[in-house]
């Protein structure tokens, strides 16, 4: 007993000795500070003879490498910079060519002909043909590839789907190579953003040969993983990372200055930073979100890339009393968006006011330039709220049922969730339950529309803003909002039809007034990706969709 | 020396002097009760137990704040705070590089946005009352200096006034979620110990008493149940009876009596052969009131032992559940929903895990004293 009473004293004491506050310590100056930590050794030699090599780190293993198989954007890295496809991205977000050089449109919209460049090669030295586009595309089709983005060539091309399923044969898909370097795809209805969907991965070509002699296999080693783009594989490091080299084959390597890419694994990126910091690597993926205020402040080498995608509210638009608009501007004007993305979720994002994402151009300009907020700001307008709650027919929250607000189990949802309940509650003077359930029986239950307002968001697949349109219109499997307006119905079918793409952009914007006007869901903020890149490493660039590129990187030191 | 005569006379003899029993006379719960407060950890458990039960009931009386109450300007705030005393007032860098004032009180009165920010040196300016002062992040320990000379202000640590154990992610007082959780912890405990008790009793007195097929079915049961996980039944629960405490307690209550149904069932096997339950039966009672009346009784000492060791790992398991984010409602709290949420600023703010979790092991310690103690003080055994 003496001695547990000794060692409470103990602990009293340091206790009392840590409280107390007054001691403080001295002074002292910066310079003395910046003397003992060492700043990251920024080499001043100059530039003539430095190694062209880069060291990037990804937080996330792929689940392949395949690009006719996976969907799965931790691939992206390694498919995007080891294979070229008809058309890809430029550092501006815009379609350019890549493998065809050009491609003409039937008057209808429905025939695509691809005019690839001469003298295409595959990495082993081969040559590259229209055959081969065909052949991948027809192995995306085959059941037993497993492919996870089948669905982006059977909705559109035609006689893909009876293909898929085996009733269609080869010569009805609308996919065939009328010479060595035409190839004429066919689709199912004008479609105006298709070129946006032959930017995927799943349209890029893969080679016959070594898929016949390997199989499956034909990812799992560095020498039968045949490519076609500006690097080509040279180690597989399983677990570890790839190491990626200058393909001399690929049709624009005289621009390809970097010799060897790294791409290395740190799944904890705490780890990560520390190799940043200390100089190790060039990049890292996925920023620590503790650090990230100070890395941005200190000039690190934070890139912030819009990602064309947004994080919203579904209102249940088809049940009382979340069909009247005045209740979902009610709900609207009582978020305060800036608090959320400062204080809760603590990233660099920006307050959306409307479920279409920026990050689509039409001839170098974003198409969402100069949009209005719909009469929404960046913090809450309680009085407006509460003014258009009444004009609902519940002045001051009364008689108003209590809402309810699922999400699903995630620890940032879950914080954003809990501080837009609080919000609601003291702003428009309601009652908010929260429930939540794990995603598939979560999106069940909201596909179900048994919901009132939940958490959601949305990524673009491709970048065009037909990937978001649909969220909204009559009768589509993803409008879970249950949001129904004709007028917007008819916009979104113009939308899709309308092969000019800056009259479709001008559409596309009347069609999101229309739905932001009707407020059918709430937004918050719209997605951002960011990476840390060494201050010496010019030409990497990530588009919207959160592909990177790494075929102008350049080592400048 | 001299001695008395009348002390060397004989006693008197009776036969009521001869049958008393000369040591204390207690009633069984005042034996129980005097062997276990003989043991000082036993009753340091029991006044932690009262403790927290106190801290949870009535604390709540005593705090400004609910569980609920966010303010989204003060959130992360540790109880003690690395303070710099800038001359005019008193500031603390938080870890997503904003200022936030203390009064000389030691009250948190405002969060202070940057005027500008000179990336070239480094530095955030702030306003702090008129006074210009600026943040230094160049190095890895960020400081508040003067811009032009590079002084480095006087710094100390100060508890926080107002919020005594710091604030979570989105602002709320611990003190107060802690009450709330610990409330909650502790209800879970005993109801679905109650639970155990009547289920486990009834069954496992039952398959006892009645042995043959009957206890080889009935026991065949158990194990089935307790054979499958937890987390699946409580899923499944959730499912039905959705998110909430009650689903919790359905699910802990469904599971938890095999234990007791076991410990029982052992005990009524062993006291059932002895001569006391013939001669009951002898003389015609039920099986009934020889169950109810003569095993369980005498089988009380395990039982009790049994639902004590019951209740910290009901707590630890709703805990558990509350960590795996299948649990109560937000923004209700529970000791496991706080660790959990905690999880998330684990490297920033580890005072948001450390402090439930002390508690949890504090509550655990509790009880688990207290079950040691019962033990001993019902095991008549151990009796001297």
């Amino acid at each position: 007993m003496k001695k547990l009473v000794s060692l409470a004293l103990a602990v009293l004491m340091c206790l009392s000795l840590a409280a107390c506050g007054g001691s403080s310590s001295g002074g002292g100056n910066i310079s003395d500070m910046a003397a003992a930590t060492t700043a990251a050794p920024a080499s001043t030699t100059p530039a003539a003879d430095v190694a062209q090599e880069l060291t990037f780190v990804l937080s996330d293993e792929p689940d392949g490498i395949d690009p006719t198989v996976t969907n799965n954007s931790f691939a992206m890295y390694v498919l995007c910079n080891c294979f070229d496809g008809l058309v890809t991205y430029d550092a501006s977000g815009s379609i350019v060519p890549a493998c065809a050089e050009s491609w003409d449109i039937s008057d209808d919209g429905t025939v695509y002909t691809f005019h690839l460049r001469d003298g295409l090669k595959w990495s082993d030295g081969t040559p590259l043909t229209a055959n081969d586009f065909v052949y991948s595309i027809q192995r995306v089709l085959t059941p037993s590839t497993t492919a996870q983005y089948y669905s982006m060539m059977s909705d559109y091309i035609k006689g893909a789907k009876e293909f898929y399923e085996g009733t269609g044969t080869a010569e009805e898909l609308g996919a065939k190579a009328l010479d060595d370097n035409t190839l004429e795809i066919t689709l199912i209805q004008p479609t105006s953003f298709f070129i946006d969907l032959v930017s995927m991965w799943c349209y890029f070509p893969v080679q016959k040969a070594t898929i016949d002699a390997n199989g499956d296999r034909w990812t799992a080693s560095a020498d039968t993983y045949i490519c076609n783009g500006p690097f080509k594989m040279e180690q597989i490091n399983l677990g570890e990372g790839y190491v990626l080299v200058k393909n001399e084959n690929y049709w624009d390597a005289d621009n390809v200055t970097l010799e060897k890419l790294t791409f290395r694994f740190i799944l904890d990126s705490a780890t990560a930073l520390t190799a940043y910091e200390s100089g190790d690597v060039d990049g890292i993926r996925s920023i620590p979100s503790a650090d990230y205020a100070r890395l941005v402040a200190s000039n690190a080498g934070v890139n912030v890339v819009p990602n064309y995608g947004t994080v919203y509210y579904n209102i249940n638009c088809s049940k009382a009393p979340y069909d009247n608009p005045l209740v979902r501007k009610a709900l609207n004007l009582a978020i305060d968006r800036k608090t959320i993305i400062e204080n809760v979720v603590q990233i660099d994002a920006t307050p959306a006011y409307s479920f279409l994402a920026p990050g689509y151009g039409v001839n170098g300009k974003d198409i969402t330039e100069g949009r209005g907020t719909f009469g929404l700001s960046e913090t809450a307008d309680v009085e407006a709220a509460q003014a258009a709650l009444a004009e609902a027919g519940y002045p001051n929250g009364e008689g108003f049922p209590t809402l309810q607000l699922s999400y699903y189990s995630n620890d940032t949802v879950k914080k954003v969730v809990e501080a837009m309940a609080e919000m609601f509650k003291t702003n428009l003077n309601i009652n908010v339950e929260i429930s939540s359930n794990d995603w598939a029986i979560f999106y069940e239950s909201v596909q179900a529309g048994d919901y009132e307002v939940c958490a959601m968001g949305w990524s673009a697949d491709y970048l065009n803003p037909m990937s978001f349109l649909p969220l909204f219109k009559t009768g589509d499997s993803t409008n879970t909002a249950f949001y129904s307006n004709s007028v917007y119905d008819d916009l979104v079918n113009q939308v899709m039809l309308e092969t000019d793409a800056a009259a479709a952009a001008e559409l596309t914007l009347k069609a999101d007034e229309v739905v932001s006007e009707d407020y059918a869901c709430i937004p918050l903020y719209y997605k951002a990706n960011n990476y840390l890149m060494k201050d010496y490493i010019s030409g990497v660039y990530m588009v919207s969709s959160g592909n990177m590129y790494f075929k102008d990187a350049k080592v400048v030191k | 020396m001299s001695v008395q005569a009348d002390k060397w006379a004989p006693l008197e003899q009776s036969s009521e002097s001869r049958e008393k029993i000369w040591s204390k006379n207690r009633t069984f719960a005042g034996d129980v009760w005097f062997r276990f407060r003989r043991k000082p950890t036993a009753i340091a458990g029991l006044v932690m137990i009262v403790l927290f039960l106190l801290f949870s009931l009535v604390g709540p009386m005593f705090t400004p704040y609910s569980y609920s109450d966010q303010n989204l300007a003060m959130v992360n705030i540790p109880p003690l705070m690395k303070v710099y005393d800038v001359g005019s007032c008193q500031v603390y860098i938080t870890p997503s590089l904003k200022l936030i004032q203390m009064d000389a009180e030691g009250n948190l009165s405002r969060a202070l946005s940057p005027v500008r920010t000179e990336n070239g040196k480094s530095m955030m300016i702030f306003d702090c009352d008129g006074k210009e002062v600026a943040l230094y992040y160049g190095s890895s320990t960020y400081v508040i200096c003067d811009e032009t000379t590079g002084n480095i202000y006087p710094s100390g640590y100060r508890w926080c006034r107002d919020h005594v154990l710091g604030t979570d992610a989105l602002g709320r007082d611990i003190l107060a979620r802690l009450m709330y959780g610990t409330r909650v912890s502790l209800m879970v405990a005993f109801v679905s110990v109650l639970v155990n008790l009547v289920i486990g009793i009834l069954y496992g007195g039952v398959a006892g008493y009645l042995g043959g097929a009957v206890d080889a079915v009935m026991m065949r049961i158990v194990d089935i149940i307790s054979t499958i996980p937890l987390t699946l039944y409580v899923i499944l629960i959730m499912m039905i009876f959705g998110q909430g405490l009650q689903s919790i307690i359905i699910a802990l209550g469904c599971v938890y009596w095999v234990d007791m149904a076991r410990v029982v069932r052992g005990q009524v096997l062993g006291l059932k052969q002895q001569e006391f339950v013939l001669a009951a039966r002898t003389i015609g009672s039920s099986p009934r009131t020889i169950l109810m009346q003569h095993l369980i009784p005498n089988a009380m000492g395990s039982i009790l032992v049994t639902a004590t060791m019951l209740i910290p790992s009901a707590i630890f398991m709703e805990a558990f559940l509350g960590y795996l984010g299948i649990g109560l409602r937000p923004p209700l709290a529970s000791l496991g929903t706080m660790c959990n949420d905690a999880n998330a600023n684990l490297r920033t703010s580890p005072h948001e895990l450390l402090i439930p979790a002390l508690v949890i092991c504090l509550i655990m310690f509790a009880f688990n004293f207290v079950g040691d103690g019962m033990r001993d003080a019902l095991d008549p055994k151990l009796k001297k």
